[in-house]
């Protein structure tokens, strides 16, 4: 334990370090970095500490309570076994910007004040942009900037309601702040911010777009953060807030039915994790102390069993260079540790007993009974079942087994398995023991998720919906996969991106050729020949004296009707 | 087609037939707590598994539906 160190600032030490040297040294750096952070994590005191004077305004750095505790434990956990996992990467721009990103996220949840969560908000976007296109591929680029844009977006939207809010006399510290009320001045600007970072229905599409872009690696680190520090920012401010539940429940739905024909496998995550994020939202909106505690421990396990999914992905790409689907399989004889930690993964995503969905996913459920929505609890059962289909079976399936790809591949890198082993651990461990999680939950937990009922109807949930996948594949019915790009509502943003690239192109290119034409070119040479017919027998000093007397009519006429509009 | 996904049952498959058994029978020999909230359709025995395979099918069929609608040549967008 270290007192008096803010967490963050290892994070941007051990960023710039690794961004000056090379070799074991940034390695060593690189590993000691999250390690340092925790540290100083667990010396912070309860409440507000590193308070700093800015332009008049006290920003609180650090405001310590049970929800933000649980979070910056969270990301520093995911940072270590991220950074493990990175370890063989040689490109210094992903291993620095993933440590800022990662510190990023940690001040973002640390933050006891308005101005402070907005400053992590934008370096949150900026440093996991470089993420993106630092896995330089031929599509990163362009997709590391679409995913900006979107960032950005949340960014200014944030920044305008927090100003609108501030103007409107609220507060700006979250100490007195409490939650807040959808209707009152600005609130909606901050509420759309977190939503698109949230990845809520419509605006999440760059998640789909730029998290399969990244590297192997880079998609571990993105993975883990972005998402659940705006699931904080939304258990933070607006638990309770019903529309939440609406908005979940599309969550839930809509991405199993994407997910089960889409090919590329780190694409089927993409979905998956919206899909989960779903869960957390409605447990947020619902509202009520269990329910919150369901969606905070399922974020907790997300960011596990996801990035445990993410790095078992990243491996087969590692070795093979791809994830889709048509072009896998049969890889279990040649990785057969990667096939049992992702297949542990998948058990913990899919809510199996002993591992760690199933001690978090089933209170959101068992919340939303309570408080009466029992379509809701029909739909999330429904949903529990798409899970099992498209995480639980489908991607370790077409990844491991299915029929024999004859890819040459081989188990990746030590440090590949030694950080998929860790999060594989700490899936069973908390699926195991789920009071060590409960006992760090923002309420007290008289939830008990191992009772014989609760065990036997998820197992004859699961098993039943995976006699149901093979029946639906030896028949034939199950769609195959197939290389093709599924439209999603990104073809809105992109087509209309497109069309907006045209409007500047043409309309407004030929029009602002056209006007500069006739205003620098055509009027001058009109006044040019109009001088030239003046007789010649007039003296210079009138050629140049005409066009002077017209600019000047031109000035006053503007001038005058200035004064007497 | 020697693609196994098409090929008979395998011994795994047959596992899965008998734990699906002996999970639907346990239904039977247990007091299983019911949601209140619920329990017309809920209680009903076999509820879970009978969801579970039905909530599947639909998911594939509604998917298969869906790819009929979205689903363009890849490299779409490149062009």
């Amino acid at each position: 334990m270290i007192e008096g160190l803010y967490p963050v600032l290892p994070f941007i030490v051990g960023a710039i370090l690794c961004f000056l040297v090379g070799g074991l040294p940034r390695k060593i750096i690189a590993l000691a970095t999250p390690v340092v952070g925790l540290l100083a994590l667990l010396g912070l005191p309860d409440g507000t500490s590193f308070t700093i004077s800015f332009f008049g305004f006290e920003l609180i750095l650090a405001q310590v309570d049970r929800l933000s505790f649980l979070f910056a434990l969270l990301f520093h956990i995911a940072a270590l076994i991220g950074v493990i996992y990175a370890l063989h990467v040689k490109n210094r721009l992903e291993i620095g910007s993933a440590l800022l990103y990662a510190g990023s996220a940690i001040g973002t949840v640390l933050a006891g004040d308005l101005v402070t969560l907005f400053v992590g908000w934008e370096l949150l976007a900026l440093t996991s942009a470089f993420i993106v296109w630092a896995a330089n591929n031929h599509r990163s680029l362009a997709t590391g900037s679409r995913y900006l844009i979107f960032q950005v977006l949340s960014g200014l939207s944030l920044l305008a309601g927090l100003l609108i809010h501030h103007q409107a006399g609220g507060s700006l510290t979250i100490a007195e702040l409490g939650v807040l009320d959808l209707a009152s001045p600005g609130v909606l600007w901050i509420f759309l911010a977190f939503g698109i970072k949230a990845g809520f229905p419509l605006l999440h599409t760059w998640i789909v777009d730029s998290y399969p872009a990244a590297s192997a690696t880079g998609a571990v680190f993105l993975s883990a953060f972005t998402t659940k520090t705006a699931v904080y920012a939304l258990a933070r401010f607006f638990p309770g807030t019903e529309e939440l539940i609406t908005i979940g429940a599309v969550m839930t739905f809509f991405p199993i039915f994407y997910a089960v024909i889409e090919n590329d496998l780190r694409k089927v995550l993409c979905y998956s994790m919206i899909n989960q994020i779903g869960f957390m939202v409605i447990g947020i909106g619902i509202g009520t102390e269990l329910a919150l505690n369901g969606a905070i421990s399922h974020a907790f396990n997300d960011v596990l069993f996801k990035g445990l999914l993410f790095m078992s992905m990243g491996a087969v790409l590692h070795v093979t260079g791809t994830t889709r689907g048509t072009e896998l399989g049969g890889l279990w004889r040649k990785m057969p540790i990667t096939t049992v930690l992702c297949l542990v993964g998948a058990a913990s995503i899919s809510a199996v007993p002993l591992f760690s969905g199933f001690v978090s996913k089933s209170m959101v459920m068992a919340a939303a009974l309570q408080e009466g929505h029992t379509w809701l609890w029909f739909l999330l059962l429904f949903a529990s079942a798409g899970v099992l289909e498209h995480a639980g079976i489908k991607i370790p399936y077409f990844a491991f087994f299915a029929h024999d790809s004859k890819l040459e591949a081989k188990e990746p890198p030590i440090n590949m398995l030694l950080a998929m082993t860790i999060g594989a651990a700490l899936c069973i461990f908390i699926g195991c023991r789920p009071d060590l999680l409960y006992n760090l939950l923002p309420y007290s937990v008289d939830y008990v998720p191992y009772t014989t009922t609760h065990v036997l109807t998820q197992m004859q949930l699961l098993l039943f919906a995976s006699l149901s996948v093979v029946v639906l594949m030896k028949s034939g019915i199950y769609p195959p996969e197939l290389r093709r790009e599924n439209l999603d509502f990104d073809v809105v943003y992109r087509n209309g991106g497109r069309l907006l690239g045209w409007i500047v192109h043409n309309p407004i290119a030929r029009g602002a050729g056209a006007l500069s034409h006739t205003v620098l070119d055509r009027i001058p040479a009109k006044i040019v020949a109009l001088v030239d017919q003046i007789p010649s027998s007039t003296t210079l000093q009138w050629k140049m004296v005409l066009p002077g007397l017209m600019l000047l009519l031109a000035l006053l006429t503007f001038l005058f009707s200035h004064l007497f509009q | 087609m020697n693609d196994p996904a098409h090929s008979a049952p395998s011994r795994i498959h047959w596992w899965l037939v008998i734990a699906c058994i002996i999970v639907f029978a346990a239904d039977f020999f247990y007091h299983r707590h019911r949601e209140a909230a619920v329990e017309p359709i809920e209680g009903i025995p076999g509820f879970y598994p009978i969801y579970g395979f039905l909530g599947i099918v639909l998911l594939v069929l509604c998917s298969r539906g869906l790819r009929a609608a979205v689903s363009r040549k890849e490299g779409y967008y490149d062009d």
